[in-house]
């Protein structure tokens, strides 16, 4: 019974640290606080979630900054309420919370019930997670995979550590939340004809994405979140050419957290930089690509500060790469990464989905197709990347991608999620 | 999208008792409610040992007990014989790197000290790999056939048909079953006690001053590395220990 109160608590915690920084950025009286308005939860939780990357950067102490930002975000929601009733209008969306607090409870039971750890995440993620745990920094990292990056493991300990029960898996709520806001705040920018539609839609890619697995530590889900986010701030700027500042900050931090989360996160920034120099305009270009040039060169002063390994990954690249690549069978690595990538494009369900659709779109409606033609420009950089990847790995082969090239396609299966949604609801059918 | 959530029947209601429908589903394809009855009615460590198994597989529920029994300030030496691998990360506490451990936890023990090895050729004999016989040296090949002792000329280790190692054995004694028994070299010993990192297999080939000379019987005598006499037992379940060095 007390771990059902403890997943309760943490549901309300989370909610909370998403209005963290309402009382800064939120100045404006004509604002309308809506207690559940998707966007401005997503915003702020990233907010808070980079401040607790640089809590991390920084090795803070993980309780008292766990305070600090419960105590910041809870006096940012009194301001509103006491001091600027009048100038607001506060609205709760009942039943889209309602639906989100009834999917959290649901899917979090299985977390909490499910406890089976896959093999990686015994063998360093965890390993990682013990790290700052026990309230050391990335320079004490004894775990086989040092050079990978830390933000989804320290994320896990920060809110383990502050769980009244001390228990692993509360920290790992965390990717669900994260995971939750993404879905939703993809259908926030869909127009349904009923909420019921909506309702069965969201539900309907849960289905699709859900597995408890994917929830035991594995770093994947939070970059399959982090993408869906992009995805959604993208489709803003792209094809709303909304010129809100909250779309582009919301793209620079989700954007710094991938390359803290995984080093696959490096062959996203360079995909994200190619889309900006080519779809983005003017000034915001310019803006953007220096942003995220600053967040990969912060990385690196980091990594080089602290002695840090910048391989991102020891097991499949040294100094021979080179090499590797001039003696490799070509044509045979590049048929089992084909064969492979093939393979798990079936086994992903969301992805192979709204493939499908997206053909039928290509040749019903051509211009629904080319509206997004930035996703698909994503979409072949990082196949491309992957390949190149995957190309000269020193690591056996094909045992290199038999066990990961699932996980590399579920990171960004929700690419084309919001131009099928956004066809069907051109054709009124949603 | 605003609506009033208990005027919704009127308004929709196929759509809504379709959604309670999906809701429904959903809940039973995640098999949520059994999975939250036993979250009310099992702790952490019951749910834990549920998966992972008490002293078998993970480990995970005797390694759960002595955590919280010992309480120990670092991560104990673990020797395991069988099971999945790194069963470590169920002790938390990492920051006393500098700590001596007094504490080894053995999983999976056994006392296996002699198998027989399988004929696949003349006088060519199969070592299958297996986790059972880890943390082990070899100690002596028997031979069980009766045969001249000195028609034994040399005794190879071949792998994948290559040999790795050969020696003539210098000492050869016939124990009390008439069974000739020669001590392996070190290197040999050494070669088992690695191949639990390499998990391969092996073959024994014996040459014989006399080539029409063949066995048929072959063993091998095992001796573990770990002797639980030399050891203080703290805790015991089936083939689960914690000692104490002396």
């Amino acid at each position: 019974m007390i771990e059902v109160f403890n997943i309760i608590y943490f549901l309300f915690i989370f909610l909370l640290f998403s209005q963290f920084g309402l009382l800064q950025i939120e100045n404006n009286s004509k604002i309308k606080l809506n207690f559940f308005d998707i966007n401005q939860l997503s915003f702020y939780f990233l907010i808070s979630l980079n401040f607790i990357f640089l809590s991390s950067i920084f090795n803070f102490d993980k309780n008292f900054f766990f305070y600090f930002l419960l105590v910041f975000s809870l006096f940012s929601i009194l301001n509103f309420l006491i001091k600027k009733k009048n100038k607001f209008i506060i609205s709760i969306n009942k039943p889209l919370i309602l639906l989100f607090l009834i999917i959290f409870l649901l899917l979090s039971f299985q977390i909490s019930h499910d406890l089976f750890f896959s093999h990686d995440v015994r063998l360093y993620w965890f390993e990682k997670v013990l790290l700052f745990y026990n309230d050391m920094f990335v320079t004490d990292d004894q775990t086989i995979k040092p050079e990978y990056p830390h933000f989804g493991t320290y994320l896990w300990s920060f809110f383990w550590i502050n769980s009244p029960l001390d228990i692993e898996y509360f920290g790992r709520l965390s990717y669900l939340f994260i995971y939750l806001i993404s879905i939703f705040y993809i259908f926030e920018k869909i127009n349904f004809r009923s909420i019921f539609i909506k309702f069965y839609l969201i539900l309907v890619v849960l289905f699709l994405t859900f597995q408890v697995k994917y929830f035991d530590g594995r770093q994947d889900i939070l970059i399959f979140a982090f993408n869906l986010l992009i995805f959604g701030y993208l489709y803003e700027i792209i094809n709303c050419k909304s010129k809100d500042k909250k779309n582009f900050v919301s793209l620079y931090l989700l954007i710094n957290l991938i390359i803290w989360t995984k080093t696959d996160g490096l062959l996203y920034i360079l995909v994200y930089g190619i889309i900006f120099a080519i779809f983005l305009k003017g000034k915001s270009k310019y803006f953007s690509i220096s942003v995220l040039i600053v967040i990969l060169f912060f990385k690196l002063f980091f990594y080089y500060y602290y002695n840090l390994s910048t391989n991102p990954s020891k097991q499949m690249f040294d100094e021979n790469t080179l090499n590797i690549l001039l003696n490799i069978d070509f044509f045979y690595r590049t048929y089992e990464i084909f064969f492979w990538f093939i393979l798990n494009i079936i086994r992903n369900p969301l992805l192979l989905l709204s493939m499908l659709v997206l053909i039928f779109i290509f040749y019903s409606n051509k211009k629904t197709f080319i509206q997004f033609s930035y996703l698909y420009l994503i979409f072949v950089l990082l196949v491309l990347g992957i390949y190149l990847t995957f190309l000269p790995t020193k690591y056996d082969f094909p045992f290199a991608m038999i066990g990961s090239f699932d996980r590399v396609i579920q990171q960004f299966s929700g690419i084309f999620l919001i131009p099928v949604l956004k066809f069907f609801e051109n054709k009124k059918i949603i | 999208m605003k609506i009033n959530f208990f005027k919704i029947k009127k308004r929709d209601k196929t759509g809504f008792f379709l959604f309670i429908l999906i809701l429904f589903v959903f809940i039973f394809w995640g098999d949520s409610p059994r999975k939250f009855y036993n979250i009310m009615n099992l702790d952490y460590d019951q749910r834990l040992t549920k998966v992972y198994g008490y002293c078998e597989g993970h480990y995970t529920g005797f390694l759960r007990y002595l955590d919280k029994k010992y309480k120990f300030e670092k991560k104990p030496d673990i020797i395991q014989y069988v099971g999945a691998r790194n069963p470590g990360w169920i002790f938390h506490q990492r920051k006393k790197k500098d700590l001596g451990n007094n504490y080894k936890i053995f999983l999976g023990y056994n006392n296996i000290d002699n198998i027989k090895l399988s004929k696949i050729d003349k006088n060519k004999f199969k070592y299958n790999f297996s986790y059972a016989f880890n943390h082990r040296y070899f100690k002596d090949i028997v031979i069980k056939d009766k045969i001249d002792i000195s028609m034994i000329k040399r005794i190879y280790l071949e792998k994948n048909g290559v040999t790795i190692s050969s020696f003539v054995p210098q000492k050869k004694i016939i124990d009390i079953n008439d069974h000739i028994v020669i001590p392996v070299t070190n290197e040999i010993k050494n070669i088992l006690y690695e191949n639990k990192f390499n998990e391969q297999d092996f073959s024994f080939k014996i040459d014989f001053v006399n080539r029409e000379t063949e066995i048929y019987n072959l063993e091998v005598n095992f001796e573990n590395i770990f002797k639980l006499e030399n050891m203080k037992i703290l805790e015991q379940y089936e083939n689960c220990l914690l000692v104490k060095n002396d």
